[in-house]
């Protein structure tokens, strides 16, 4: 039903002018050495091969993909969580990469990371406002009782009860502690938000919550967001572009619409096939999922 | 093998260094094996600078070092000033002994704490269990000397046991069997109070490793696939909780070692034990350094067993080292 | 209330009623798990449970393989599989129902795996728990329902847990609950962790084996587009009641209880357009510790009424449909 074609390296097709694009990603390697117990060198692993993406202002992209395929490691290396081993991360006209440490510190503030879950991303010994307010403390900004303040304008904001302020993350749902992340990730007043897989391991109905959410705050502070999620059908309710990520590289990239309508790669042809219910086309050796 | 040389390497290093701390500590302690004989009127001084040149005390310390080093790698291990023998052959019946003592104590110390350990948490809360906690703790606060002095009054009360030695005045007289039934009367009081010190360390990590095995997930899916209690205890958990406790099997070689010291002096037992006790009174050098080598050989080479083992169960650690 | 007569054949492979289940944790509070759960499965048949966290559906899974949790207890209520009582086994005998009759396969494969025993021989002992089979047929076994598993038996039966993937590691546990033909198989959210591709795999392979031995399926999931693919009947939990049950295609066509259709429309399908806003349920899963008066889900319904908040809302049962829903408000049922 679908035409096979040779996998074609898309992300060169695409072509945003400098002065719209927010973020740019161009020829993004990234390499993991694992250390071996005599001598040097060891063994490498791949995780990127030579990415290529822009986002405009104010859109959503998404990029999907296997366990494994590179996504995590993308959104990483955009916040500058991890150096990249080649390439260059562009934001706002200014080339991360190459920026100094401190010179780095007055861009952290404007992209953040919002982690899946909060067991790995929250202290658990700190009260919900605390933990929205800890970059503030971080970043050394206003006083404590400011950093309250804007602490809970910013749980308002993403929809979480005020009475939950003062209790300690454990008590709350996988829902809440979602918003609270993302409230976490306001506070600062970013430009872009990096999320990584923010609806996995959440209830069918909290997804949907969680991604009006994100529409809304869209709409009213004018974020940028990339996305990083494993399937198609939450993503689609939220992107404008979706990129398709395997071993590495983006596979197929464009408008939301047409690549879930025609999707060209083999992989994403079988994601799509899965997401509307068929069965998994794709030919891999049996066993080998 | 990669792994084996890397340990047997790391093993080779601690010697060399516990041998150079060991000189260390002797010569910042007081004296030295002469001072005794300057004290005595009658010897002039001349003769005991001679006597001191002669067994080559005057050197300095790095130079005594260096000099005992080159002879131990060549299997000389020096010369003790009180027997007026080589070290080697002073050592070596002795480490034979010991090395009997702590392998009967051992076996019998995991046996019980594997046995018991698994009972009690096979079936936790259960009265074997309470009764378990509450002795192993009291064990665990009397000191081992107490144990050995008290257990030594009942040898010498009773007299069911000999009070000490490895065997009795005639034995070599009497036949194999007899000889073998002596041996072990000595043997059951000195090995009972290393087991009484050192098991309910053992038990109680036992207990733990196989508790927490117990209640992991994939013991509740076996439980789900309809696994029987005993199958899942054996074939299940044990394996998954051997970890800690093999390398718990390496740490308890040092301790028993060092519990086996004590008691063999309460016992004269004739192990490493007395002898490091008259050597140091008597500020025998080489003997010393030879003894405390000895005895972090033996610890070296449990440990190292416990690694092979700790290899050869978990796959895991396999996967690291290929 | 006595489940009607016409609804539950005496053909039925399980039998689930009124079962009631409460927690008890050490410092008191009692915990409602589950009120008043009935089902039943017939042979061969699969049948879904739809619900979220809160919901009650995995401890009603664990009821019924008696493989709760000690604070737990069954308050109410009866558990019948091919005739005999589940509740009033030995835990022998039920050791005995667990893997040969009754299986379970859990969420987390990389958990439910022991990582120092090779996966070939974990599947062996579950053949050796339930038969006399010698070394050698037992290894055989398990070779073969490896296989049937879509693993290269050859290749996988001496690899560790962490030498496979997320998805092999799940089609080893499906290996295990399955080598021994059990007439029912519980699966609790089995693909939940695996990504998309992944997940279709191995609902195909699950599909196709109970297909194939006629083994029923109770298929527990958050997931509603998983629960109207595969089964033939489902049943929506919420705050450990049943609020609606039916056959799928009926129920996710014209869902009866404001909860499902909310679940459902929440659920964003491709190619209803781009970027929009989802319809979504509003508020959060049900706190199960405060004794609630009236109904559970009231608090979050477009449909609530003066009386939802008050009284426990009935189960309304329409015996030609084979549906009930328990509510108030039920969207226009037929006999209206």
């Amino acid at each position: 039903m679908w035409r096979r074609s040779a996998p074609c390296d898309a992300s060169r097709n695409w072509d945003y002018g400098m002065s719209e694009s927010l973020l740019e990603v161009r020829e993004l390697r990234k390499t993991y050495v694992k250390p071996r117990m005599f001598g040097t060198g060891g063994a490498e692993v791949v995780a990127l091969r030579g990415v290529n993406v822009s986002i405009a202002r104010g859109h959503t992209l998404a990029v999907v993909g296997e366990s494994g395929s590179g996504k995590s490691t993308l959104a990483r290396c955009v916040v500058q969580l991890e150096p990249a081993t080649w390439g260059q991360v562009w934001f706002a006209g200014v080339e991360l990469t190459r920026l100094p440490w401190r010179q780095l510190r007055s861009f952290r503030s404007r992209i953040q990371l919002v982690l899946q879950g909060a067991s790995a991303a929250i202290n658990p010994a700190f009260r919900s406002w605390e933990v929205v307010a800890e970059p503030l403390q971080i970043l050394k900004r206003g006083t404590g009782a400011e950093q309250k303040s804007a602490a809970l304008e910013c749980m308002r904001q993403v929809g979480l009860p005020l009475d939950l302020a003062e209790r300690l993350p454990h008590q709350l749902s996988g829902g809440q502690l979602q918003r609270l992340v993302i409230a976490r990730a306001l506070v600062l007043q970013p430009e872009l938000l990096v999320l990584d897989e923010p609806f996995t391991g959440l209830d069918v109905s909290i997804q949907a919550q969680i991604a009006n959410l994100l529409l809304a705050l869209q709409r009213e502070r004018s974020l940028t967001y990339l996305l990083i999620g494993h399937g198609l059908p939450m993503v689609s309710a939220l992107a404008d572009e979706i990129a398709v990520m395997q071993g590495g590289r983006i596979v197929e990239r464009g408008a939301a619409g047409s690549v879930l309508a025609t999707p060209r790669q083999g992989y994403t042809q079988c994601l799509v096939s899965v997401a509307f219910g068929g069965a998994a086309a794709r030919p891999s050796a049996e066993g080998s999922r | 093998m990669r792994f084996l040389l890397h340990r047997a390497a790391q093993g080779a290093f601690v010697l060399i260094a516990i041998s150079i701390v060991g000189f260390l500590l002797l010569h910042i302690a007081p004296g030295e094996f002469f001072s005794e004989i300057r004290l005595n009127p009658q010897i002039a001084p001349a003769t005991v600078d001679a006597l001191r040149v002669q067994y080559g005390l005057d050197r300095s310390l790095p130079a005594q070092y260096g000099l005992w080093l080159r002879s131990a790698l060549r299997g000389d291990f020096g010369f003790s000033f009180a027997y007026n023998r080589p070290v080697s052959s002073l050592l070596w019946p002795r480490v034979r002994n010991t090395l009997l003592l702590n392998t009967v104590a051992l076996t019998a110390a995991w046996l019980f704490a594997l046995v018991l350990g698994a009972w009690a948490a096979a079936h936790p809360k259960g009265w074997a269990d309470r009764l378990s906690a509450v002795l192993t703790s009291t064990m665990l606060v009397v000191p081992d000397l107490m144990f050995a002095l008290a257990l030594l009054m009942v040898a010498v009360r009773t007299r069911r046991f000999p009070a000490g030695g490895m065997l009795g005045l005639e034995a070599a007289e009497h036949s194999l069997w007899s000889q073998a039934q002596d041996f072990s009367e000595h043997l059951f009081l000195p090995v009972l109070t290393i087991v009484l010190g050192v098991f309910p360390i053992l038990y109680r990590h036992v207990r733990s490793s196989l508790a927490e095995a117990l209640a992991s997930p994939f013991v509740q899916a076996a439980r789900g696939y309809g696994l029987g209690r005993n199958q899942i205890l054996f074939r299940q958990a044990f394996p998954a909780a051997a970890n800690p406790l093999i390398s718990l099997f390496g740490l308890s070689f040092g301790l028993l070692l060092s519990a086996s010291l004590l008691v063999e002096v309460v016992f004269s037992w004739p192990g490493l034990g007395p002898m490091l006790l008259e050597s140091i009174l008597a500020r025998d050098v080489y003997v010393i350094v030879g003894v405390v080598l000895l005895s972090a050989v033996l610890v070296i080479i449990g440990n190292l067993f416990a690694d092979v083992l700790l290899y050869w169960n978990d796959p895991r650690i396999r996967a690291e080292w290929q | 209330m006595s489940p009607p007569a016409p609804l539950y054949n005496d053909d039925a492979l399980l039998r689930v009623s009124d079962l009631t289940v409460t927690y008890r944790p050490e410092h008191g509070i009692l915990v409602r798990g589950l009120c008043q759960v009935s089902l039943a499965i017939r042979p061969g048949e699969i049948v879904g449970v739809l619900g979220e966290s809160g919901s009650g559906k995995s401890t009603m899974a664990l009821a019924v393989s008696r493989l709760l949790p000690a604070a737990a207890e069954v308050s109410g209520g009866s558990v019948w599989f091919q005739g005999v009582n589940l509740l009033a086994l030995s835990e022998r005998a039920m050791e005995r129902v667990r893997g040969g009759r009754i299986s379970f396969l859990g969420q987390d494969p990389t958990s439910a795996l022991n990582p120092v025993l090779r996966v070939g021989e974990q599947v062996r002992q579950v053949v050796r728990a339930h038969s006399d089979e010698s070394a050698k047929r037992s290894r055989e076994t398990a070779r073969h329902m490896l296989q049937q598993a879509g693993l290269d038996e050859a290749r996988h039966y001496n690899a560790y847990p962490h030498q496979l993937s997320g998805g092999q590691r799940q089609r080893v546990a499906i290996a295990q609950a399955l080598v021994c033909s059990p007439s029912l198989l519980i699966a609790d959210e089995p693909t939940s962790l695996l990504d998309p591709i992944t997940e279709a795999g191995i609902m195909d392979l699950l599909q196709r084996l109970v297909c194939e031995a006629k083994t029923a399926l109770l298929l527990i999931s958050h997931d509603p587009e998983l629960v109207r693919r595969l089964t033939a009947r489902t049943l929506v939990m919420y705050a450990g009641r049943v609020v609606e049950a039916g056959p799928t295609a009926q129920v996710c066509a014209f869902p009866l209880h404001p909860y499902t259709s909310g679940l459902l429309r929440s659920r964003p399908h491709l190619g209803l357009g781009g970027k929009r806003e989802l319809p979504s349920i509003p508020g959060g899963p049900p706190d199960l510790v405060r004794q609630h008066v009236g109904c559970a889900f009231e608090p979050r319904c477009q449909q609530r009424a003066g009386e939802c908040s008050l009284n426990d809302p009935p189960e309304i049962v329409d015996v030609e449909a084979e549906r009930t829903v328990r509510c108030f408000q039920e969207l226009g049922l037929r006999d209206e």
